[in-house]
């Protein structure tokens, strides 16, 4: 192991010198265990096991048969507030009052979301984090620390295992949904193992590095790639739910491979030939692979042992602009309640992750229209969870990867529009600042800065324009409107990251070693303590 | 009944008429224009080019001197996608469609394929016709409040021959230079630039470790270029490229 002693959180709790851990907290000797021992050994990940020890007081109350891990990509608390206010004021109230659905879970604690290499994280670390409980380097999917980004030959003896790599291998049906691209950092940090996220398809892979797979491949071959690096692991069956956009690397780079409802000249990206929605659907012929809203109504879950749903070439579209899509796609609540319906009929149970990928991509681009009504969208997509699953079995944990540059400031009033400038208590006229203009009550430190693009509800739109940080007379312009674009301080070409910490929510069986303030990589252990994914796992492997 | 054979057969002629009047291929084209802008002190000229491409269904605006090329696409349902290529990097970003101001007008795609819409042309007076087939020369003109304008539009290429706007402040003069019809150096066009690795604009923020991106993350993005000259109610459609 290369860790930096000077990084070695002070969170690892030395006193915990066993090198193999059992997700129940008991060791048990490392060649039992489906983990590796590099994982296991990993100090991230023995902090994280010492880290649920000391929670996990409720002793036989955190049996999970099922978990579902939403994750809001770019969701920080300032987001989750104000898109909680905004929600609530369109349905006629002040706002502040409102809750999300995923407020009113019993259980939070705090995510610390640096990745190894990097103060502010990006998704790839982060979610791997999450998925194996192994913090690691920003750019890199389900590879340790030890591996260099974008060098194919040091990803061997790297890998980790993953929370649904361990659902799979212990007999549980498993699905992954994100509204963004399938292959994109957060989804393949479910499945996939890359020294670099941007390898999505071939096409995107240096010569010098083809070595390596791609993520799109190793998505479709997923199920004999685990056999095969478990061969004894029997229940191993593949993904049985599997819904994004990102259909671009699945095709080959030839027009007569596009889908009805391609938006480019030649679709696929892929220059191998290789048409791997083909060969999903013969390698499993009793699956279901749809591309639009009415191929996904017509999926009965009762009756459908799998799903391979690419809706749109690249990402999903924002759920603002998703009646502007060709062939129709569905909402992320539709995909994750039809998702459930799929997966339960396991009664092994299931492991379900589901992104939230363009709020995001909202904050990007300095939009807090799109990235706020993505997150009420998200917050729908919980509800419909909760309302699908039986509460007594399911542990639900919902967070972020990392948080942005978007600040709730000035003194507006109670009630006072989330999307409009500050209106001081008292008054109703909008509060001047030093400079003698309004100012809006959400606001960006950084990127594309002020734009006023009306009734637009693509946020992308601002990137044909020029940057536009600093201030603008607002006096005249309607903020409220879906198309208007908040003021940055920095003028960057695209917003950024930021660092602070992230709130996780838990509800269901082990929700409650959801507290305190952790390192990203608990939520692994939460998972995996609640659910025994890792003992499960091994069992299933000796038997 | 008789009417209607008659009437079947004048259209089968007239087809047949325009069929012979220019055997070229005009959806697979490259027209090469100087854009000059003179203020009106004459003291400060700026010139420019712009390579008009086009390969049946794309369209490709090349300006030579920021080594841009901007390819457009129309999709199923009428939206038109860009793709802004980086030629001095071989890098592109791909824009989804409507993620860029400015293109929403009714004629976009017949302005981005022509530089002009056919609205803008039937506003505009017929001056005079000569030339035939090929070379057949339309000249328009049309007076506003602010500025004259003056066009020469070759009617069976589908080209601008020569567009001059005059207004208080400048002039401005589109002047096609060369026409390239070969169709081998029309296709290079598109796939040589079809071989770049392109990236999402959504996905820019999530690449701070890409240089080439990061380089543009600091510095902010080429705005929009120059999609026409005019859209039907006379207004500019965009500017020059910079």
């Amino acid at each position: 192991m290369n860790m930096k002693p000077t990084l070695l959180v002070s969170a690892i709790t030395l006193s915990i010198s066993i090198s193999a851990f059992a997700d129940d907290g008991k060791h048990y000797k490392h060649n039992n265990s489906v983990i590796p021992k590099h994982q296991l050994d990993n100090p991230w990940y023995k902090a994280g096991v010492a880290n649920v020890s000391e929670k996990d007081f409720f002793k036989g109350k955190s049996k999970a048969k099922n978990v579902i891990l939403f994750v809001g990509d770019g969701m920080g608390v300032s987001t989750v507030t104000a898109a909680r206010i905004l929600e609530g004021q369109l349905k006629g109230m002040a706002g502040e009052e409102n809750n999300l659905s995923f407020d009113l879970f019993p259980f939070t604690g705090m995510a610390k979301t640096y990745n190894v290499d990097a103060q502010t994280p990006d998704s790839a670390g982060t979610m791997t984090a999450m998925m194996s409980g192994v913090k690691t380097d920003a750019g890199v999917i389900g590879i340790d620390e030890d591996a260099v980004r974008g060098d194919c030959t040091t990803a061997a003896g790297n890998e980790l295992v993953t929370a649904l790599e361990l659902a799979e291998i212990s007999g549980k049906s498993t699905g992954v949904i994100s509204t963004a691209r399938i292959t994109h950092a957060t989804p393949a940090a479910t499945y996939a193992k890359s020294v670099d996220r941007n390898w999505e398809d071939i096409s995107d892979i240096p010569a010098a590095q083809l070595g390596c797979k791609d993520i799109a491949l190793q998505l479709v071959e997923f199920e004999s790639n685990l056999k095969a690096r478990f061969p004894k692991a029997s229940k191993v069956n593949g993904i049985e739910v599997v819904m994004g956009g990102g259909r671009r690397h699945f095709l080959p780079k030839d027009a007569s491979y596009n889908s009805p409802d391609a938006v480019s000249g030649v679709e696929g990206d892929r220059t191998d030939g290789r048409d791997l929605i083909a060969e999903w659907k013969t390698a499993n012929p009793d699956g279901v692979y749809v591309y639009d809203q009415a191929g996904f109504d017509s999926i009965d879950p009762n009756t459908t042992e799998r799903v391979f749903g690419l809706f749109n070439e690249s990402h999903m579209q924002y759920e603002a602009d998703r009646g502007n899509d060709i062939a129709g796609e569905p909402s992320i609540a539709e995909m994750t309640e039809k998702a459930i319906n799929i997966l339960d009929n396991n009664k092994e149970g299931f492991f379900l992750v589901v992104e939230s990928g363009r709020i995001d991509h909202g904050h990007h681009a300095g939009s807090a229209y799109n990235a706020l009504d993505d997150t009420i969208a998200f917050s729908k997509a919980v509800k419909a969870a909760v309302d699908s699953v039986d509460m007594e079995d399911t542990l639900i944990i919902v967070t972020a990867d990392h948080s942005h540059v978007f600040t709730i400031a000035g003194y507006p009033k109670r009630g006072n529009p989330i999307l409009g400038k500050v209106v001081g208590i008292g008054k109703d006229t909008p509060a001047l600042a030093k400079d003698g203009m309004p100012y809006t009550t959400l606001g960006y430190t950084n990127g594309l800065g002020f734009r006023d693009l009306g009734n637009e509800t693509n946020a992308d739109e601002s990137y044909g324009l020029p940057s536009a940080a600093g201030r603008v007379d607002l006096t005249h312009v309607d903020t409220e409107t879906t198309g208007f674009h908040q003021e940055a301080l920095v003028p960057l070409g695209s917003e950024t990251h930021a660092g602070e910490d992230v709130v996780i929510y838990g509800k269901g069986p082990g929700a409650h070693m959801v507290s305190g303030t952790n390192e990203q990589s608990v939520v692994f252990h939460v998972m995996n303590r609640a659910a025994k994914l890792e003992r499960k796992a091994s069992k299933a492997m000796h038997k | 009944m008789i009417r209607i054979a008659l009437a079947l057969m004048l259209t089968f002629v007239y087809s047949n008429m325009v069929l012979a009047e220019c055997k070229m291929n005009k959806d697979i084209i490259g027209a090469k224009y100087k854009i000059t802008t003179s203020k009106a002190d004459k003291k400060t000229k700026h010139s420019s080019h712009i390579v008009l491409w086009r390969n049946s269904n794309q369209v490709a605006h090349e300006y030579p001197e920021s080594h841009i090329t901007e390819l457009w696409e129309q999709t199923r349902n009428g939206k038109l996608r860009l793709v802004r290529y980086f030629d001095e990097h071989a890098r592109g970003i791909e824009y989804q469609p409507d993620e860029i101001k400015n293109i929403k007008t009714k004629h976009a795609w017949q302005i981005k394929q022509q530089l002009v819409s056919q609205d803008m042309i039937n506003a505009m007076q017929l001056e005079s016709t000569q030339g035939k087939d090929c070379n057949k020369l339309e000249a328009y003109f049309l007076k506003t409040k602010n500025k004259t304008i003056t066009l020469q539009w070759l009617a069976n290429k589908n080209l601008v021959k020569s567009y001059r706007e005059e207004s208080p402040l400048k002039t401005i003069t589109w002047d096609l230079q060369q026409t390239i019809t070969e169709r081998e150096r029309v296709n290079n066009t598109f796939t040589s630039r079809s071989d770049y690795q392109t990236t999402d604009y959504a996905d820019i923020g999530d690449n701070e470790s890409d240089p080439f991106l990061m380089k543009m993350i600091h510095l902010g993005f080429v705005e929009h270029g120059a999609t026409g000259v005019y859209d039907s109610q006379g207004q500019q459609i965009g500017k020059h490229h910079h």
